[in-house]
């Protein structure tokens, strides 16, 4: 275990490192992209070295990473700090992927167990997996507020009031999100599910007449199925990107979109670490989970 | 008195070839019958037929299987399985649910346990536990019939024991047995009478015996191996020498190490201690499955040793068509892939590709544990025959002390990766039934 | 499963059957569909099939191409792990791989936002899966006796590599790259739905562009979507086929 989590801080702090230094490799130049064609090479210079690009980069890496560990995300191109930009967003897209994974835990074990024996969900499975998030948002749009007018196609939640206050604008992402987190999570399960019914003890428990579901089925199952939500509680939040964007709703999918297109590579490092960093804490209590729900594995040691 | 099992005329078939053809067979309350037969003769699909179970693939296709009356196929009614007939499969290790703890609700006295093992899972107990446990999992509704199919094959010999006396007590309290097995012997003394698949009368197949004296130089030396995977310490402290012409038997259960010593043996696996001296040796490997490259010909299989070993250029023909004559293969065998061949015909391969380097020392890793009886009886006087005709030492790993008597001049027990003992065969397995006291350790079953 | 290569060469060759341009408004914008127009126009009044049609190649291409990239890189990284048992040259990657492939796309992008960054990305953010897949088959092959039995008869890395080994992997590998395909496609069209596009009739540009307007001529967003998702239901569906055919052949 104590490996384990070594391995975790390790790989978040390659990560960091990646993020960080590997794009500066880049041969891409951010200050020009967010300055426009336009700017002036002294304007370009002026502006580099404002923001302290014209460092060496271990040196603003050093300085980023221990900022890092005191909680300080750094500031953005515009100035702004990036913890005061990410607040609320990240907030509102948790709330998204909250409502999602809620939604997505009994429904992903209940129609993960029917596709192991039933092909029509397996199949229906394997095509929603296809699809890509924002065209599964945007055929949403299509369906439910264009042509049914049931919901809202856009999510208009003004700046400071909590989505939970709108819950008509929250059903068509948090649909979304199900359909995209569902397609991987029932695959994963129901694989899971078939290679234990073609096991010799739930062949030898069935020839006994011993009914076998609960007792061998759903345990042999369920560490996989932990695993998938956590992985996919956290990727509902980066993944939900696209989907945010269809819908206009107020999460980081908005902001890091705006980023990427002003070139503000502060707030995009911050947010892909934030989420390397959820995930590998997602990884390793799956890890714990699975070691808890195997008996010969929580009897091991 | 109204059978308790009957197949009448039943048919069976797999990708439209027949498994069963027309099989009729009945089986009186408290009758005790054996259904012999080679592996892929359709013993299992028997067997699971009267338990009204098809695995994918196999189709009914006429006639029917009747227990206590009730129609079987295509799904049998509720309440027969595990009330009237209960099932004991093979490989104990894999029959338990392993989330599933041993229950207070089994008989646990009925197959002579204790119940101190109420509340442990299956991976802490030993092979013959786990298989006992499964006997009172299938006895727990009390049946009047018990389906068995091979149930004491992958036992080491002391679980065998323990398995058979309780299902001789069973047979003797009255409860029915169908028994499937590959091995006359296993089931002469239990059984009533014996059901062949083929309808020939039951047969013996005895293991050839092969041992020839020797007294020719030391051709292999291990002293004092030590090795490990990782931190798990898996040999320790192993001496053993074979000599020319001679056959060493090393003789263990699964997981004490007999895989390690033959890859420290060849310098697959570098000990952590100690020396192997000996040149010219050859490993031919267990899994019939795996030795042989499935994109590769037999061709290319002997081509490449004649090559790199003893320095050949071509033309290779003659020399391939005289290892595979060597083996008991036809030349034409040189084009074929591994697919194409038995499971026993890979094993010849894997020998004859041992043969081409010329080695003074075979290592045979497991080489028949994969095979039916009557394959592993001809693999094994070819390689008798192989080591009078050229003074090969073989050192022959198994755990089959029957198969180790048969075609070893000398035997060595490996106990949990020592030596526990060594000596002439024809003193320490005159009785293999004797041996397993030196086996004896009960220890959880690694799967 | 063929027509799912006919349906992306043809992809890839249709642009030059377009019969208008893909960026000169050749009617009123949000035209419903006529005989000349069989989907109708876009908000700046754009043929919706022309654009389509010269969409397609760009997508197919790129995605291509940051698939192949991201499996070579990541089947080397998986060999290399799988022959050196040191797990520790898997670790940029699985640091990737805790990011969602989205935003790997969009910081790779903030820093080269290009056509060569948009493969660089989409490349990276499959090299992962690529390697621990490539890294599993070879481990299992490279734990076979005939590999072994190779190795002790002293055989070179060349044959080791090239003939005991890659062949076995090579199923597994090329069945991967399928599915490396599928998601490569997924986030080239995402590119493009965000405004990143590196043509200016990337579909997912149409889909976004069409959004909007979508309650005045809902064809123009409709046939995006369902080009997007009928190329990677398809393509997953042949690499699903690919793939389970390539696990039969260890036999």
């Amino acid at each position: 275990m104590i490996t384990r989590l070594a391995t975790g801080a390790a790989l978040l702090a390659v990560l960091s490192f990646l993020v960080f230094v590997g794009v500066e490799l880049l041969p891409g130049d951010p200050v020009t992209t967010r300055l426009g064609p336009t700017a002036t090479p002294e304007r370009v210079e002026a502006a580099r070295h404002q923001l302290g690009l014209d460092r060496p980069v271990l040196v603003r890496y050093g300085e980023w990473a221990s900022g890092l560990l005191s909680g300080d995300l750094g500031r953005s191109a515009t100035g702004k700090p990036v913890s005061e930009m990410l607040a609320d967003r990240v907030g509102n897209s948790a709330l998204l992927a909250g409502i999602s994974l809620t939604l997505l835990i009994p429904l992903s074990l209940g129609l993960g167990l029917l596709a192991a024996t039933r092909r029509v969900v397996s199949a229906g499975a394997l095509v929603l997996a296809s699809v890509p998030e924002f065209v599964l948002a945007v055929g949403a749009v299509l369906l439910f507020a264009i042509t049914l007018r049931w919901f809202p196609a856009v999510s208009l939640i003004p700046a400071g009031s909590s989505p939970l206050a709108h819950p008509s604008a929250l059903v068509l992402p948090v649909l979304s999100l199900l359909a995209v987190g569902m397609a991987y999570a029932i695959r994963v399960i129901s694989s899971a599910a078939s290679t234990v019914l073609r096991s010799p003890h739930v062949e030898f428990m069935r020839l006994n007449g011993i009914p076998v579901l609960r007792t061998a089925v759903i345990p042999a199952v369920l560490p996989v199925a932990v695993q998938v939500w956590l992985v996919t509680g956290v990727s509902l939040v980066g993944g939900g990107v696209l989907v945010e964007k269809v819908f206009g709703y107020p999460g980081i999918g908005e902001l890091l979109v705006v980023s990427v297109q002003s070139g503000d590579l502060p707030v995009v490092q911050a947010l892909v670490l934030i989420l390397g960093g959820a995930m590998l804490l997602a990884l390793l209590l799956a890890d714990i989970a699975i070691r808890f729900l195997t008996p010969r594995l929580r009897t091991a040691s | 008195m109204k059978p308790l099992v009957e197949l009448s005329n039943l048919s069976l078939s797999a990708d439209g070839r027949p498994l069963l053809d027309g099989v009729n067979l009945t089986i009186a309350p408290g009758e005790a019958v054996g259904v012999l037969g080679p592996s892929g003769s359709g013993k299992t699909t028997l067997a699971l037929a009267v338990l009204g179970h098809l695995r994918p693939g196999v189709r009914h296709v006429s006639g029917q299987s009747y227990v206590d009356g009730h129609p079987m196929l295509p799904s049998p009614p509720p309440g027969v399985r595990g009330g009237v007939v209960g099932y004991l499969g093979q490989d104990p290790g894999l029959l338990l649910n392993p989330y599933a703890k041993v229950s207070a609700d089994l008989p646990l006295s009925r197959v002579g346990l204790s119940t101190s093992l109420v509340g442990r899972y299956p991976h802490q107990l030993s092979g013959g536990q786990q298989q006992r446990v499964a006997l009172a999992i299938a006895l727990a509704r009390q049946p009047r019939l018990l389906v068995l199919d091979e149930p004491t094959t992958a036992l080491d010999v002391l679980a065998k024991t323990e398995v058979l006396t309780e299902l001789r007590r069973l047979r003797d309290s009255g409860v029915a047995l169908l028994w499937i097995s590959h091995d006359l012997d296993t089931v002469d003394s239990l059984v009533d009478r014996v059901f062949t698949m083929d309808g020939s009368a039951p047969t013996r197949s005895a293991i050839p015996r092969t041992p020839s004296t020797s007294d020719g130089p030391i051709a292999l030396r291990a002293s004092g191996l030590h090795a490990a995977h990782g931190s798990h310490r898996v040999l320790n402290d192993v001496d053993l020498d074979v000599r020319e012409g001679e056959c060493l038997a090393v003789l263990g259960a699964s997981g004490v190490g007999k895989s390690t010593l033959a890859r420290c043996l060849v310098g697959l696996h570098k000990p952590s201690s100690g020396a192997v001296s000996g040149s010219d040796i050859q490993l031919v490997p267990q899994n019939p499955a795996e030795s042989l490259h499935p994109r590769q010909d037999v061709r290319t299989a002997l081509v490449r040793p004649l090559r790199k070993i003893r320095g050949m250029r071509r033309p290779y023909d003659a020399e391939v068509h005289r290892l595979l004559d060597a083996v008991g293969l036809p030349a034409e065998f040189a084009s074929r892939l591994p697919g194409e061949l038995s499971g026993g015909q890979r094993q010849r391969v894997a020998l004859a590709r041992a043969l081409a380097a010329q080695p003074k020392v075979l290592v045979c890793d497991e080489i028949t544990s994969a095979l039916d009886a009557s394959t592993q009886a001809g693999v094994l006087s070819l390689l008798g025959e192989l080591r009078q005709r050229h003074g090969l030492a073989v050192v022959f790993i198994t755990h089959d002390a029957q198969v180790a008597a048969a075609v070893s001049d000398r035997v060595l027990v490996l106990v949990n990766g020592r030596v526990a003992v060594t000596g002439r065969t024809d003193d320490l397995l005159a009785r293999p039934e004797d041996l397993p006291a030196l086996l004896l350790e009960e220890r959880p079953c690694r799967t | 499963m063929k027509w799912v290569l006919a349906l992306v060469a043809g992809l890839i060759a249709l642009p030059s059957f377009a019969p208008h341009s893909a960026t000169k408004p050749i009617g009123a914008p949000y035209s419903w569909p006529t005989w000349a127009m069989p989907f109708g126009t876009d908000h700046l009044g754009r043929d919706v099939l022309s654009r389509m049609l010269h969409g397609g190649r760009p997508l197919v291409l790129t995605s291509l191409a940051a698939a192949a990239a991201g499996v070579l890189l990541g089947a080397a990284v998986g060999l290399a792990v799988a022959l050196t048992k040191r797990q520790m040259l898997m670790w940029p990657l699985d640091a990737i791989a805790a990011v969602p492939p989205t935003l790997v796309l969009l910081l790779t992008l903030t820093a080269m936002p290009d056509r060569t960054g948009l493969v660089l990305a989409v490349a990276i953010a499959g090299a992962p899966l690529a390697a621990r897949v490539t890294q599993a088959a070879a481990a299992q092959v490279v734990g076979r006796a005939h590999v072994e039995i190779a190795i002790a008869r002293g055989e070179n890395w060349a044959w080791l590599l090239g003939r005991e080994i890659l062949p076995l992997v090579g199923g597994t590998v090329l069945a991967d790259a399928g599915m490396r395909f599928v998601s490569s496609v997924h986030l080239v069209a995402a590119a493009g739905f965000l405004g990143l596009s590196v043509s200016d009739s990337d579909w997912g540009l149409l889909i976004v562009e069409a959004l909007p307007g979508a309650p005045l001529q809902p064809w123009a967003l409709l046939v995006p979507v369902l080009g997007v998702a009928l190329l990677a239901v398809s393509s997953n569906l042949f690499a699903d086929r690919v793939a389970r055919r390539s696990r039969g052949m260890l036999g």
